[in-house]
């Protein structure tokens, strides 16, 4: 058995991909072999560690499988209700009535103020890093029209035109496709601009990429995103983003994550 | 899922495998009965519901994984509901609460295996063994690094390396996996005796 194959074996044994013939085999060795034995160990040791990491990698995802469940467009979302109710229908509905009258005014005022204060915090937070498009799309074999339409565009995003660049941006997107860049440029314009819904439709689409190529872009994505819904006051899928931001490895918003989650 | 997995095997092949769509949709199909379950069982609110069931969700998935789940004796969606039972009475009596515990008792819980192991996530949230790995593995240069992230953090099969990094065929996949398994055994090794020396 040479190298590649003994660490395979080791592998399969990790990972209880042996028969159980094999693994009675392998544990069999394993007694009378001390030096393999220990060999194993170190092997499982590290296996463990990098299960560490996947596990890690398995919570993110779930995080953002999560905000999903949180965005104006999912399904409706299961109430949270305790138990059966013994009250009739009537009784129930003078009860929700009266309790109606007692709780709006306070919550709207509570609602309010808890409006105003995320729209601060989202002010507080909201600067979105310079555009690199320009550079993207003069390396790739596309060169046509649409260059001169996405300088006037990168430019415009730069000088935080973002009225002027947006139009630019959705009709470079509409010809040539859309990526991971412009869909968060996209979505930081109608952010800027207010269009917090339609922003955040794009912000998840750049979100959920999976190419490690734009690994920057979709980073800056999922930390905008985060923002979009503390504007709109979400802050279950707010808080579950910035979570994931923070439990991935090497995210580039980490800092500002962990930060925000605490005044949250 | 049934529709998708002819049984419960195939299913189990799939968690095992890490396929993403079967997870995804997997969590999609028990969210929604399991937060009608606990919300029946008992009094906690959505944040700790939610809480929980990705714990569980994540045991299951490692349970699967690590070979302690071969074989359903009940639905996918029972087991959920076992671990998840016990993850509740853990997570409450944690919270010092008596009133919730009686109604573990109650008919929605009952029937659920009591002593499903659920200590098994506690094993990978040892944080000082992660930052250990993630020290060894940034020493690694590309495109190994990426290589090793790729197969052992994302979950990726040779096949899919081969189309994403360009290698010429899974043999040569599986040899620099090894090579690289190997050097970051020493790595760590290294990096021990370091730690021991100090």
């Amino acid at each position: 058995m040479n190298e590649v194959e003994k660490i395979e074996l080791i592998e399969a044994y990790h990972y209880q991909r042996l028969s159980p013939e094999e693994q009675t085999l392998f544990e069999e060795l394993l007694a009378v072999d001390n030096d393999f034995a220990a060999e194993v160990r170190a092997y499982d040791e590290l296996l463990d560690g990098l299960d560490m990491l996947h596990i890690e990698d398995f919570e993110a995802r779930l995080q953002a499988w999560e905000a999903r469940y949180h965005t104006p467009n999912a399904q409706p979302e299961l109430r949270i209700e305790k138990g059966g109710s013994f009250l009739s229908f009537t009784k129930r509905w003078y009860a929700a009535a009266a309790l109606a009258c007692c709780l709006f005014l306070p919550l709207a005022y509570y609602g309010i103020m808890h409006q105003t204060q995320h729209q601060r915090t989202f002010a507080a937070h909201f600067a979105p890093a310079a555009a690199i498009v320009m550079e993207a799309q003069r390396n790739s074999s596309a060169v046509d029209n649409g260059i001169e339409q996405l300088t006037k565009a990168t430019h415009f995003y730069n000088d935080h035109r973002y009225s002027e660049a947006l139009p630019l941006l959705e009709a470079y997107a509409q010809a040539h496709g859309k990526d991971v860049r412009l869909a968060l440029y996209i979505g930081v314009c109608k952010l800027a601009l207010e269009q917090t819904d339609a922003a955040v439709a794009d912000l998840q689409w750049a979100a959920q990429s999976t190419d490690d190529n734009l690994a920057a872009s979709r980073a800056e994505a999922q930390w905008t995103l985060a923002l979009a819904y503390l504007r709109k006051g979400e802050i279950a899928p707010c808080k579950s983003l910035l979570q994931a931001i923070i439990n991935e490895p090497n995210h580039n918003y980490q800092k500002q994550a962990t930060q925000l989650l605490n005044e949250l | 899922m049934e529709k998708e997995h002819n049984n419960d095997t195939d299913l189990l092949e799939a968690i095992k495998r890490g396929d993403p769509k079967t997870m995804e949709k997997l969590y999609g199909d028990l969210r929604k009965p399991f937060i009608a379950w606990a919300t029946q069982s008992y009094t906690c609110d959505e944040e700790d519901i939610i809480e929980m069931f990705q714990k569980a969700f994540t045991i299951l998935y490692l349970n699967v994984r690590k070979g302690r789940l071969t074989q359903l004796t009940s639905s996918v969606r029972t087991y959920m509901f076992s671990i998840g039972k016990n993850l509740f009475r853990e997570f409450l009596r944690n919270k010092n609460s008596t009133t919730h515990i009686e109604i573990d008792t109650a008919l929605n819980t009952n029937l659920l295996d009591d002593n499903l192991d659920t200590s098994m996530l506690d094993k990978y949230q040892n944080v000082h063994q992660k930052e250990t790995i993630r020290d060894i593995l940034s020493k690694v240069p590309e495109p190994c690094n990426k290589l090793l992230r790729l197969v052992y953090i994302h979950d990726r099969t040779p096949k899919e390396i081969v189309d994403e990094l360009g290698y010429s065929d899974e043999r040569v996949v599986s040899k620099r996996i090894s090579v690289w398994l190997k050097n970051l055994r020493e790595l760590l090794i290294e990096q021990r005796k370091n730690q021991d020396d100090e």
